[in-house]
């Protein structure tokens, strides 16, 4: 242990020595954090609406009215047959065809349910459909609600304006530190295999536990400073911050990093090739950032599925990067998903130690 | 009589099928200058890893420096110094950040560890480069640096696999004369070396084939035996012998 | 043409002797295309909402009966429990004194994510309120939609064209397939010439007779027929496993994605004449490819969304044409005639890449 310093700092001067790496590392959440949010949005505008009114009446009129007013929608056509709406969206120049029924208005001015306005949207683009098709009929219900029904009255809580930035900014904290901190330190040390290095220090006397610290260290710090670009970033740009503590920030930020650099050093240990770790790692990353929550939310995967993000550091992450960002989570809220980051960050980490061989076979 | 620093018994060292070292039996004494020769792929980079407490032995015993290779290397590797023609010191670090790592590893006080440093950086007359990346400097004065730092932490025995691959004939001259300084301080020196006139050079070699050791006397005795003017036609009539490929 | 095929045939040894390294990129894309096809979707549902009332009075059971009745809402009490027939048991409601403290707790289930919404019934006022988890704004939007139309009458009717189940896997397929052939061939192909950079045996090829032309030819030919392989298994577990109708569209997806790989090893091509050691070809791979690919080629999110400028940017991914391209031809059915322009941005980017990366080659060897 005492060759720890020594070796730290060997790490850090070879880190800030290296030409690609502290570019990499501050490039990395720049970009993240600049380009992601204003991607990574799945807020649907302009959705183009053809609308085939069979009814023709002051009451579709309303409706056809208030669909055109709304941010949402744009009304591009009103062809007169089901058909020549379809043939619209075949040719991409609508998403979403509104038929309104015979008999919708006569129905609804004598105060009973009139027949059932027809929804139909191109799935192409699932997301822009389902939220099209969301929003459309919720606004067809208000329209077509019956007098006498219960009035429901709905509250956004935590993110009143619906504003989507809030919901990625501190979910993209998870994309920035799978890069930096389980990608890089695999193929630190896996390059360092190839090259030879490494054995300079396996003939030496440092302790398994000492090494693996020394390679690890320099990665938490790494991803704390990335964490801390990425909070002004996303603060600055979106006026995102967050409404939890920033002790926590810090703390399930540097529990996650753990997990990270805990995972690329164990992947790193059983490759003997550049090109394995990546793949494997590669492999890994494309399931932590997918089914992780990140950017298609866990309530709609299957349940095996779901079963299987309790598994992922990523989802923990990113729940609880949420939960502090928008709703002010405590400790005490935030503790299953603290637990579960630190006993993955030790489980991994003394993994990592316990694979890296100093004595070949 | 004195224990030997470096002893086998049978080591042996398999991959699969295929025998890399083969049942090698061989003793050390303390201060000698102890030449391992062999064509490529003869074993003896494996052997010398066995040595070092890097890989494990399949069969056999070795003992060095006191400790058994293959139940405690990390003891062996404390008392052992270690320098490669491939790699020894970090190219992207300085002179002196270098000489503080290894001998911070070696776990040197403060104190010791700037005393030492400083003269060694004073003998090889690098005080005013410590600034200057190893990367930077000519192989020949990397390969001396990277020497006197394996012997920095003061070992008993010191293993130098191939440390005048590639050097000029002039600095190998110089660096021969370190190693029998080293040699003359009581330091064990085990060397590996492709070039014949430096087995000239030491007290006593082993010449491996196949995995073997075919020869191991004083280079005097082993020319007498084989009838040979020069350590090199000794060398070249084993290796001839050889079944396994060099490659 | 017989110095060509030697050269395949040692590249081909160098792949087929790491035998890890070839199981993984075999088996990478289908493993992906199973566990994203039907693990990942966008669409939302199986929300998760609580209900509660103000009052002893109010028939929360009802309401409770009529939402979990809708496939997208999964319903239980706030606190006390719903017993599935038509007894309901709400702690709270016989204590209308402690709002306060129902409000608290309304509070700490969203804030914990144990609920997306929770439903307050006051039956006395004929008078119902939604508090939402917004976090996410589109889980909230569908969570008021679902909730209003499972209460209230007047819902239209919806039907989804094209994908009538809503099956996320035919969206990822194009968009996996977009991802898996930039990682596979332009980061194997990179970091294979530079790995030869790092041993010096680079110097070896160059020195020799043989054209650079021919040896970068027979570097690529392997990874162009690791990645028609790849192209096979994905269309095969496309159409038998996920169901995505091929018949006559086969063809036109093939052509479109030889196309894309052999942009894609023209990317690594000219990554490697870049950099020099293999750990800067994988940073600049999977930075320079693999997160513009997943962010700016609309693979996951629909780029129309995004700011003007990031949209002209998005015009120099090619992910963006291919995927774009794929969903087109494969989803939609729609023949090559159709993607004219894909084509032919996709042809111009190979051919710009390929002279530029030849270009940087040649400079090696003067």
């Amino acid at each position: 242990m005492n060759a720890l310093p020594y070796l730290l700092e060997k790490e850090f001067k070879q880190f800030l020595r290296n030409a690609l790496l502290p570019r990499i590392a501050l490039m990395v959440p720049l970009m993240v954090m600049l380009v992601a949010p204003l991607v990574a949005t799945m807020d649907v505008r302009d959705v183009r609406v053809a609308l085939v009114d069979h009814d023709r009446t002051v009451a579709s009129r309303r409706l056809a009215d208030r669909v055109a007013a709304s941010p949402y929608f744009t009304l591009v056509a009103r062809p007169a047959a089901y058909a020549a709406a379809l043939r619209l969206v075949e040719d991409d120049r609508a998403d979403v065809v509104l038929t309104i029924p015979a008999d919708y208005g006569r129905q609804l001015g004598a105060g009973r349910e009139p027949p059932r306005v027809h929804i139909a949207a191109n799935a192409v683009n699932a997301i822009k459909a389902q939220l099209g098709a969301g929003y459309l009929s919720q606004l067809v219900a208000a329209h077509t609600a019956t007098p006498g029904a219960d009035r429901l009255a709905v509250q956004y809580r935590y993110n009143p304006t619906l504003d989507y930035h809030a919901y990625m900014v501190p979910a993209l904290m998870t994309l920035l530190l799978v890069v930096l901190c389980g990608v890089l330190p695999a193929l630190n040390i896996v390059s360092e295999k190839e090259i030879g290095t490494i054995e300079q220090i396996n003939v030496t006397p440092v302790g398994r536990l000492t090494f693996t610290l020394a390679k690890l260290i320099p990665f938490w710090v790494i991803g704390l400073v990335a964490v801390a670009v990425g909070v002004v970033v996303g603060g600055a740009v979106y006026g995102v911050w967050p409404a939890g503590s920033l002790w926590l920030v810090g703390l399930v930020s540097l529990l996650f990093t753990g997990v990270m650099s805990g995972f690329g050093l164990v992947v790193s240990g059983y490759s003997s090739t550049l090109r394995q770790a990546l793949f494997v790692i590669y492999f890994f990353v494309m399931i932590f950032i997918l089914m992780g929550g990140l950017f298609t939310p866990i309530a709609s995967m299957p349940r095996w599925a779901q079963a299987v993000t309790y598994a992922l550091p990523t989802r923990y992450y990113g729940e609880a990067m949420r939960a502090l960002y928008l709703k002010g989570a405590t400790a005490i809220d935030l503790l299953p998903h603290l637990g579960a980051l630190a006993l993955m960050a030790l489980g991994l980490g003394a993994w990592a130690v316990g694979s890296y061989k100093k004595t070949e076979r | 009589m004195t224990e030997p620093i470096i002893e086998t018994r049978e080591l042996t060292k398999r991959f699969g099928s295929f025998t890399a070292v083969d049942r090698i039996t061989l003793s050390v004494m303390p201060g000698e200058i102890f030449g391992f020769l062999g064509a490529n792929g003869a074993g003896k980079t494996t052997a010398m890893r066995m040595l070092c407490g890097l890989s494990r032995p399949t069969a056999g015993t070795g003992r060095v420096a006191g400790y058994d290779i293959g139940r405690q290397p990390e003891a062996v590797k404390r008392r052992i110094g270690y320098m490669s023609q491939r790699f020894s010191l970090y190219d992207d670090l300085t002179v002196g950040e270098n000489v503080r790592l290894f001998g911070g590893i070696y776990g040197l006080g403060r104190h010791e560890l700037a005393r030492r440093g400083d003269e060694l950086l004073q003998r090889l007359d690098l005080t005013d480069r410590r600034r200057v990346r190893v990367g930077a400097l000519p192989l020949g004065l990397k390969q001396k640096l990277a020497f006197s730092v394996a012997l920095l932490h003061r070992p008993p025995l010191v293993f130098l696999d191939e440390p005048t691959g590639g050097v000029d004939p002039v600095t190998r001259r110089t660096f021969w004369e370190m190693i029998d300084a080293a040699a003359a301080d009581g330091t064990t020196v085990f060397v590996t070396t492709h070039y014949m006139d430096e087995a000239e050079y030491c007290h006593r070699v082993s010449i491996m084939v196949d995995g073997q050791i075919r020869a191991l006397d004083t280079p005097d005795r082993l020319k007498r035996q084989y009838g040979a003017a020069s350590m090199e036609e000794v060398f070249l009539g084993l290796a001839e012998t050889a079944k396994r490929s060099s490659e | 043409m017989n110095t060509y095929l030697a050269f395949v045939r040692k590249e081909a040894l160098h792949i087929l002797r790491d035998r890890r390294t070839l199981l993984v990129v075999v088996l990478l894309p289908i493993v992906q295309i199973l566990l994203f096809g039907f693990a990942i979707s966008t669409e939302i549902n199986d929300l998760r909402i609580r209900v509660a009332a103000t009052d002893r009075l109010t028939d929360a059971g009802r309401i409770a009966t009529r939402l979990d009745a809708s496939p997208y809402l999964r319903c239980e009490a706030l606190d006390g429990y719903y017993d599935g027939k038509n007894k309901y048991y709400d702690s709270f409601s016989y204590r209308s004194d402690r709002k306060n403290y129902r409000s608290d707790r309304i509070d700490q289930v969203l804030r914990r994510g144990e609920a997306d919404a929770v439903l307050v019934v006051d039956g006395r006022q004929g008078r119902m309120q939604l508090v939402v988890d917004a976090s996410n704004p589109n889980t909230a939007t569908m969570a008021a939609s679902y909730v209003g139309g499972a209460l209230g009458g007047g819902a239209p009717d919806v039907r989804m064209l094209y994908n009538p189940q809503m099956l996320s896997a035919y969206n990822f397929v194009p968009g996996l397939m977009g991802l898996i052939f930039v990682i596979i061939c332009a980061v194997l192909t990179s970091v294979a010439i530079v790995r030869e950079k790092e041993t010096g045996s680079l110097d070896l090829l160059l020195v020799s007779p043989v054209s650079p032309f021919v040896t970068v030819a027979a570097k690529m030919t392997p990874y162009f027929a690791v990645s028609c392989l790849n192209l096979a298994t994905i269309l095969a577990l496309a159409h038998y496993v996920l169901g995505v109708p091929l018949a006559g569209r086969a063809g036109a997806t093939v052509a479109l994605t030889l196309l894309y790989i052999v942009l894609a090893l023209a990317v690594g091509l000219l990554v490697s004449t870049l950099v020099r050691t293999q750990v800067a070809a994988m940073v600049l791979a999977l930075i320079a490819m693999m997160l513009p690919t997943i962010l700016l080629s609309g693979m996951i999110f629909p780029l129309e969304n995004a700011p003007a400028p990031l949209q002209w940017l998005s015009a120099v991914v090619p992910a963006r044409w291919y995927i774009g391209a794929v969903r087109k031809v494969m989803i939609e059915g729609l023949s090559l005639g159709d993607v004219t322009v894909e084509l032919a941005v996709l042809a111009g980017m190979t051919a710009l890449l390929l002279a530029a990366a030849l270009k940087n080659y040649n400079k090696r060897t003067d």
